[in-house]
Order: C-alpha cells, then sequence, then structure tokens
C-alpha cells in the first residue's frame, strides 16, 4: 500500500503531505481523483467540515477558508465537491442525472450574505423571512390503482411549507400504489422518518448529508446543508415530477396542472430568480408593504393542524396560502338554508331575487354586487372589523358609511366559485379601482334639504323643482349622477318604471346628453369593473391589494323595510376564531349546517375574516329569541352538536378555548359558584341534565366528565 | 438486566472491553445493543475505529460519564434566526489537555466519534478544529495542518476580488 503510494506519488510528481495510520481510509470514489491531498486532515467528509464551520466566523469561512486549497475551497464555494456529494446522497436510485443540478448551489454563500442584511429588515417579526417560504408550486396528480382499477389523486406541494415540509405528497386515499410511490420516493428524497399519518408523506423536511445520521431535527438556524437542501428541491421539482410520471405513470390532470404550474412558474414564483434579484425586496417596494412583511410560521403549523381536522361539526380548512404578509385561508363551503324569518329573507341567486323583487331593475340585483352596493349607499351600512385581540374593537362599529360624508371606498363582489358569497373589500387605494359612487354624486349641487321630505313621488317637474336653477345643473349632470339621485331613498322612492319614464325624459329635455350615458350604465359598468379587478386580484392572490378586508355587516335595526332582503353577514364570526391558536368554529343558529369560512386574511396586526354571506341568525340570538321557550331536547341537540365538535377537537390536540356566548354573562360566569362546585340551577332543568351539568362542571380534573364521556352517556343518546 | 461490560472489536481486531455506560455513550453502540438483546455475549464490531483511538474515546467517556446527558435542546421557533457562530470555548480543563494532541490522532477521534455518534466528543473535536482554525490566514493554516496549496494565483485573484479580501489574507 505505501509503497503503491509513493509510486503514485513520484508518477504525479506530487506530494503526499500526510500519511496517516488509519490503514482503511473512507471511499470517496470519484472524489478521489479529484484531489491530490486526499488524507489526514483533508481525508474528513466535507459535512463534519461544514458542522466545524459552524464555529467559525463569517469571514474566515468566506475570506479566508477558500484560499487555503483546492479541497477548502470546494467546501466553501461548493463547486464540485459538493454537488459529487448531493448527487450520491439524494439521487443514487435515479438512472439519469439531470446535468445542471446543484448548478444554483454556487451562490450559497450570497445567500448568506444578503439574508442577513435582510434579516434586519423584518421589524414585526423576530423570524427570518426567507423568500423560500412564499413560493410554492402545486400540482395535482391522478394515479391510477392498477389492482383495484380505482383512481385517486394527489397532490405534490413544493415550496410552501419549505422549513418544513418542502416537499409534500397529499392523496385522498391511501392506496398499495401510493404507498409504493410512497416507499419511492422515500428512497429518492431519503427522509424515512417523515411519515405523518398514513395518507400523507412528508419528505425532505430534514435531510441530513451524513449517511449514519437519520435522525429528525428541526433547523432553526439557517445551515449550509439547508440551502443546498431547499435548492435542491426547488431546482429539481419538475424533474422530480416528471420522474414519477415516467415511473408510475401518473396521469397529471392536465388542464389544471399546467395552468397552475405556469401561474406559479412567475417570476415572483420561480424562486431561484426570485433570489438573485433580491425579489424579496422588490415585492416589498411594490406593496409599500415592507415593513409589514412577516412571518410567522409558528401559526403556519398550527394551520396545519387544523387543516387536518376533518369532522362534520368542525369547519374544514381547506387551503392556507402564505404570502409575504398575509394567510389566506380558505375553508370549507356550507350552504346554510335554515331561515328563522323566510318571509323577511329572500334567499336564491340574482333570479330568484329579481322575480321575487320585480320592483329592482337589472342595476340593482343582476349582481349581488349591485345589490350590495345600493343597499350600502341607501342605508346607514357599517363595516366591521374583526381585529383579533382587541375585543372592544370587535364589537364596535368601525365606519358607517355616509351619503354625502366621506367617500367610503368598499368593494364588494361575488367570488366567482362560491356564487352565495359576499364579500367586501375595503382597499387601501380602492379610489383607484373604485370610483366611488359618492364622489359622483358630490357633483351635483346640493338639494335644498328643506325640500327633501315634500317630495313624496318624482315626477319630472318634481324633480326639476328640486334644483332651482335648472341651466346650471344641465351641464354637470351626467345620466349616473341622476341615477344615483333618484335611486337615492332619501330623495325619492320610485319605482324601476317611473325612473325609467324620468330618465326619458330628462335626457330628452338635454339634461345629460345620450353620448355620455352609455347603454349600461355607468354605475353597471363601475360594478363589473371593479368585480374584474377585484376577481384578478384574488385570483393571482396579490396580497399587496388586499390590506384591508372587512366584513360588512348591515345593521339589523335600520330602516330597512321588511320587503328588502335583510342582508346580514355572519355576526361573531370572531368567536371562533382565537388567534393563531384558534380551531375555525363557528357557532351559529344551525350548527347542523356547518358553518363556513371563506378566507381569513392575517397581517401582522390583524385577521381579517371572509365570511360566507349567511341569512339567518347566530346561536346566540336564536338563544335569545326563543329564550326558555326552548325544549329540552332541543337544547341537548344543540349542545351535542357542540359537544361533538369540541370532543373532536380535543381529541386531536387543539382546544378552543373560545367557546362562550358573545354578550352578555355566560350562565356561569361567577367564579365563586364554579369554584365551589355549586351550581344553582334553574327548575327547569330535569334531574338528569342536572346531574350532567353538574358532572361537566366539576372542580375536580380528575372526576370532571369530558366531552367525550357526556356523547356516551345515555341523556345524551336518549331522544 | 444485561451483563456490566461489552465487548468490541475494532479494526485492527482487538477485543476490548468497555463498561456498560461507557458504551451507551455511543449511539451506535446503543442502538446496536437495543437490536440484539438477549445475545449480548458476542463482541461488536466497530470496523471503523482503531484500539488505539477507541481507548482515547474512552478515557474521554470516563471522564465524562456523570455528565449530564445532553438536552435535546426544544428549538423555539421564535428565537432569533441569526447566522451566529457557535460558540467554540472549550470550558472544561480536562478537556484541554485532551484535545492537545497531535494532529492525526485529532483527526481520528473526529472521525471515531463521528462514527460512533458520541455527541459531546464529537462537539470537543469541532471546537477544538475550529479554534485552530480561527483567526488565522491561508498560509498559517496550510502551515499548521499541513495542507498543500493546490490553488492556482488565478483562483486566488478571483477569490479576493470576490470578496474584497485584504492584502493580510492571502
Amino acid at each position: 500500500m505505501l509503497h503503491h503510494a509513493k509510486e503514485e506519488d513520484k508518477r504525479q510528481n506530487k506530494l503526499r503531505v500526510l500519511v496517516l495510520g488509519n490503514a482503511n481510509p473512507p471511499k470517496r470514489g470519484s472524489l478521489e481523483d479529484r484531489y491530490e491531498c486526499t488524507e489526514g486532515w483533508l481525508s474528513l467528509p466535507p459535512e463534519i467540515l461544514l458542522l466545524i464551520c459552524q464555529y467559525l466566523d463569517l469571514r474566515s469561512l468566506l475570506v479566508t477558508f477558500p484560499l487555503v486549497c483546492k479541497y477548502f475551497y470546494d467546501i466553501s464555494t461548493q463547486s464540485t465537491l459538493l454537488r459529487e456529494r448531493v448527487w450520491n446522497r439524494f439521487l443514487s436510485h435515479v438512472d439519469v442525472p439531470p446535468e445542471n443540478f446543484v448548478r444554483h448551489f454556487r451562490g450559497w454563500r450570497h445567500m448568506i450574505v444578503s439574508f442577513l442584511r435582510r434579516r434586519k429588515r423584518c421589524k414585526f417579526c423576530d423570524k427570518p423571512f426567507n423568500e423560500f417560504f412564499y413560493s410554492r408550486a402545486r400540482v395535482p396528480c391522478t394515479v391510477q390503482d392498477k389492482q383495484s382499477g380505482s383512481s385517486y389523486k394527489f397532490h405534490i406541494t413544493i415550496g410552501q411549507y419549505v422549513n418544513d415540509h418542502p416537499f409534500r405528497l397529499d392523496c385522498s386515499r391511501p392506496s398499495e400504489s401510493f404507498r409504493r410511490l410512497r416507499n419511492y420516493l422515500q428512497n429518492v428524497i431519503g427522509i424515512p422518518h417523515q411519515i405523518h399519518a398514513n395518507t400523507k408523506f412528508f419528505g425532505g423536511g430534514n435531510i441530513r448529508f451524513d449517511d449514519d445520521d437519520t435522525q429528525v431535527t428541526l433547523y432553526d438556524e439557517w445551515s449550509i446543508t439547508e440551502y443546498l437542501r431547499v435548492l435542491y428541491f426547488v431546482e429539481n421539482f419538475a424533474e422530480i415530477i416528471n420522474m414519477l410520471i415516467s415511473r408510475f405513470k401518473i396521469n397529471t390532470n392536465e388542464g389544471e396542472a399546467t395552468s397552475q404550474w405556469k401561474k406559479r412558474n412567475l417570476s415572483e414564483y420561480k424562486m431561484i430568480d426570485y433570489m438573485q434579484r433580491t425579489a424579496l425586496r422588490e415585492l416589498c417596494d411594490q406593496i409599500h408593504q415592507e415593513e409589514e412583511t412577516a412571518m410567522c410560521l409558528s401559526s403556519m403549523r398550527q394551520v396545519e393542524l387544523v387543516r387536518n381536522l376533518s369532522h362534520p361539526n368542525v369547519l374544514k380548512l381547506i387551503e392556507a396560502i402564505q404570502t409575504p404578509s398575509h394567510y389566506h385561508l380558505v375553508a370549507e363551503f356550507v350552504q346554510s338554508n335554515r331561515d328563522v324569518k323566510p318571509a323577511n329573507i329572500v334567499v336564491g341567486n340574482e333570479r330568484d331575487i329579481l322575480t321575487k323583487r320585480p320592483e329592482m331593475t337589472i342595476d340593482h340585483s343582476a349582481v349581488t354586487v349591485g345589490e350590495t352596493l345600493s343597499l350600502c349607499f341607501r342605508h346607514e351600512t357599517t363595516v366591521r372589523a374583526l381585529c383579533h385581540g382587541d375585543s372592544k374593537r370587535r364589537s364596535k362599529v368601525v365606519t358607517p358609511f355616509h351619503m354625502n360624508g366621506i367617500p367610503a371606498p368598499v368593494l364588494v363582489f361575488e367570488r366567482p366559485h362560491h356564487p352565495s358569497v359576499e364579500i367586501a373589500f375595503r382597499a387601501s387605494k380602492s379610489e383607484e379601482i373604485l370610483p366611488s359612487p359618492i364622489t359622483a354624486t358630490s357633483n351635483i349641487p346640493q338639494i335644498p334639504s328643506g325640500k327633501i321630505n315634500m317630495v313624496q313621488e318624482i315626477t319630472l317637474d318634481n324633480f326639476k323643482a328640486l334644483f332651482p336653477d335648472v341651466n346650471q345643473v344641465k351641464a354637470a349632470v351626467t345620466q349616473a349622477n341622476v341615477e344615483a339621485i333618484l335611486d337615492d331613498p332619501t330623495h325619492f322612492n320610485i319605482n324601476t318604471i317611473k325612473k325609467a319614464n324620468v330618465l326619458g325624459q330628462l335626457q330628452e329635455e338635454g339634461w345629460f346628453s345620450a353620448q355620455i350615458a352609455p347603454t349600461v350604465s355607468n354605475k353597471q359598468r363601475q360594478i363589473d369593473e371593479l368585480r374584474e379587478a377585484l376577481n384578478r386580484v384574488i385570483e393571482v392572490r396579490e396580497p399587496t391589494k388586499l390590506l384591508h378586508c372587512e366584513q360588512i355587516n348591515l345593521r339589523e335595526n335600520s330602516s330597512i323595510p321588511l320587503d328588502r332582503p335583510v342582508l346580514r353577514s355572519r355576526r361573531g364570526f370572531g368567536s371562533g376564531w382565537d388567534g393563531n391558536r384558534g380551531l375555525l368554529l363557528c357557532f351559529e343558529r344551525d350548527l347542523i349546517f356547518t358553518i363556513k369560512l371563506i378566507e381569513a386574511i392575517q397581517t401582522p396586526c390583524h385577521h381579517h375574516l371572509v365570511a360566507e354571506f349567511v341569512q339567518g341568525v347566530t346561536l346566540e340570538r336564536y338563544i335569545e329569541e326563543r329564550g326558555s321557550t326552548m325544549r329540552q331536547n332541543e337544547v341537548k341537540c344543540l349542545f351535542n352538536q357542540l359537544a361533538e365538535g369540541l370532543a373532536y377537537c380535543h381529541k386531536r390536540g387543539v382546544s378552543h378555548r373560545d367557546v362562550k356566548p358573545l354578550t352578555g354573562e355566560p350562565p356561569f360566569s361567577d367564579v365563586d359558584v364554579i369554584m365551589k362546585g355549586k351550581v344553582d340551577l334553574s327548575e327547569v332543568v330535569t334531574m338528569e341534565a342536572r346531574d350532567i351539568l353538574s358532572k361537566l362542571l366539576s372542580v375536580d380534573r380528575r372526576g370532571r366528565m369530558t366531552l367525550t364521556e357526556y356523547l356516551k352517556t345515555q341523556w345524551s343518546q336518549g331522544g | 438486566m444485561a451483563s456490566e461490560s461489552i465487548s468490541v472489536t475494532t479494526s485492527d481486531d482487538q477485543t476490548i472491553q468497555l463498561s456498560r455506560k461507557h458504551a451507551q455513550m455511543s449511539q451506535t453502540i446503543n442502538s446496536m445493543l437495543e437490536d440484539s438483546v438477549g445475545a449480548d455475549q458476542e463482541a461488536i464490531p466497530l470496523p471503523n475505529v482503531s484500539s488505539e483511538v477507541l481507548k482515547k474515546v474512552i478515557d474521554w467517556c470516563t471522564h465524562h460519564e456523570n455528565d449530564p446527558a445532553p438536552v435535546e435542546k426544544v428549538k423555539k421557533l421564535n428565537k432569533k434566526r441569526e447566522y451566529k457562530a457557535k460558540n467554540s470555548t472549550i470550558s472544561d480543563e480536562w478537556d484541554k489537555n485532551f484535545v492537545n494532541a497531535e494532529l492525526r490522532v485529532i483527526v481520528d477521534i473526529l472521525l471515531a466519534a463521528n462514527y460512533l455518534d458520541v455527541k459531546g466528543l464529537f462537539e470537543l473535536m469541532c471546537k477544538h478544529i475550529a479554534n485552530e482554525l480561527k483567526g488565522k490566514t491561508p498560509d498559517q493554516i496550510r502551515e499548521r495542518f499541513g495542507i498543500q496549496d493546490d490553488l492556482t494565483e488565478e483562483d486566488k485573484a478571483a477569490m479576493r476580488k470576490a470578496w474584497g479580501a485584504t492584502k493580510n489574507d492571502s
């Protein structure tokens, strides 16, 4: 051996600097050819060297280290050596290695440095925000199970939860072929320990480069290997997919997949470019929200936890998308169709509304947007801000709309795939998006206030009489303005036909020219534009424009006549959303029909919840209304559903923490009463119920009845 | 309960007895023991470790046998993430003497500790080597570790240009 080595040295005219006693130098494969010095200190595997580098400061790591020798140079610039190592580590099972693999690893030092620079920018969040987090690609696939012949869908997601699971496989149903696929992925990606449940496979989260170490650790510091790992998946995502497709004959759902993939492939989702252009900064500049850029990984985990819940009485969280400044939580859509006062509420689509309310014009109700808008502007509409952590504000009406006051830019639109959903957005720069109708009306000369009440019925003369100087008004008036006046119930109360007549007459008299008045009314066009813009915003998920998303809540006791649809957004939604820990539960009146949250957006200081448009009352109000007339079985039914939902959540390790009446005193608010375990129950309650309640409220934790136990009691199961 | 001493076979075919307590400080041996409960009479083969090095490792284990087990730090997520060099200070006096050895021994112990998965020892060795590397110029590192300079001038020039290294670094 020694002799042979000497000869080799002589031939290559190179020195072996250190010849050590270790008789079995580790096998290095093709790496040996690359370096003349492969023994002694340099025989250390690069992984260990990288570990040693953890103790070094950046300067020696980045500046001094590469100048020592080629091996160190490669370690710290990782051009060749790591490529080999990483390649062997990751892809020893893969037949055809991609050529440009690890091409982008070259830049990790820049990454560290730019990361450090950027680290200082995040003022709101003490976690580093990292561009990797903000991107993701999701490819839906279908796999045909050869044995059973059934197909099932799964999604391959990469990037979004990159710190935990850069690569994830979601499957609707596990099957044999899925298991094989999963095993294969495990081999390829090399993570044996990251299998959550039997339908999910999380891979790549904790790849360590050393062969013997398969330990699962959470990274809380950025290491070089982590960059490599992330980059590997990013770089090779498409290849992995292709590989899977070819090996397992996976059919990707062509249209969906490509469209999504293309969308994700936009420059802002292309992570490498993203990084190189320091696009986070660009994005921040672009959205004028640099300082608010925040990253809450821990709550992301909780979202995952919540997402895994699946129970008929628990709201299902479908998707959580994170952008630099927001969360988008999309939850299950559940139709609710039980109404307390069906006579007062028009349920149905726009056609139904039209037929049931023939006096409404297309302008008003062809789209629910128009409906809501007109209602907003006709009546004092309240916008309610759901600010978590600020309970005072939560229960306070924030912005009333004024007809002639400050323009309150409100966008109402209908989400395409949730037809019955009303979502109100107040965009920060909404003036640009929405030329507010209020601003339009403000151009009209003020109508003398004394006259308004006198006008009972609109005729052309009455209308003209409102304006002393007709000629002056004529010049400044457009059809939209006139319509706005006519629509304003404080001025007139007219039906469609009369309005059309008046409009026609006004036009004939030259109040506004036909040119200015388009076939589609200005309002309609505005609404359409607005809707388009918003749809665009939503689809692209531009977090930037969704600075504020607030629920619209019409005041209940306002002067809305009974023959008009009462638009009520869900009240008390915040009760089910306990910050980051929360479970998206909402206890509405009809618990049988689970409630839906469409979207929740988190900014560094707010939660914004976009809820389904619900007609009806809350559970709280239901109880108020029914009062003591509720029968025990009814109460039991409601409570059972509550208990089922809660028991399920508890089973999954999620505690709700916010089940309580929205307002008023809870029945057992007195701490003393609870502590003493003596609950003063009214005499209406039967003995069994009393027994159950006292057990549920027991002070002793061990003796206390859990909700699961409650559900097993005869009382709860009995009719 | 299993016997108190365990025999291992090193790469140079020597059989060494070590106490169970020491053996369990090595995660590798520990997991081997767990795998072969009931068959603990056989010597455990350690093909990657020489007897000389293993004795060193046992020395270290003997000195540190009463150390509290390394606590897996529950890594707090809200902790600030910054790139920060780990603290490489060696606090224990005995450890300082221990690492004061020839370079090749150090390297062998490091590799052995890595293989045997003795966390404390591995960290100690890494710290020691990092200390050796710290604050030195490339020339000094080469001299200290006996590494041949196989970089071309162009490489170096490129590096210096890229990182704005001062003349002292060359």
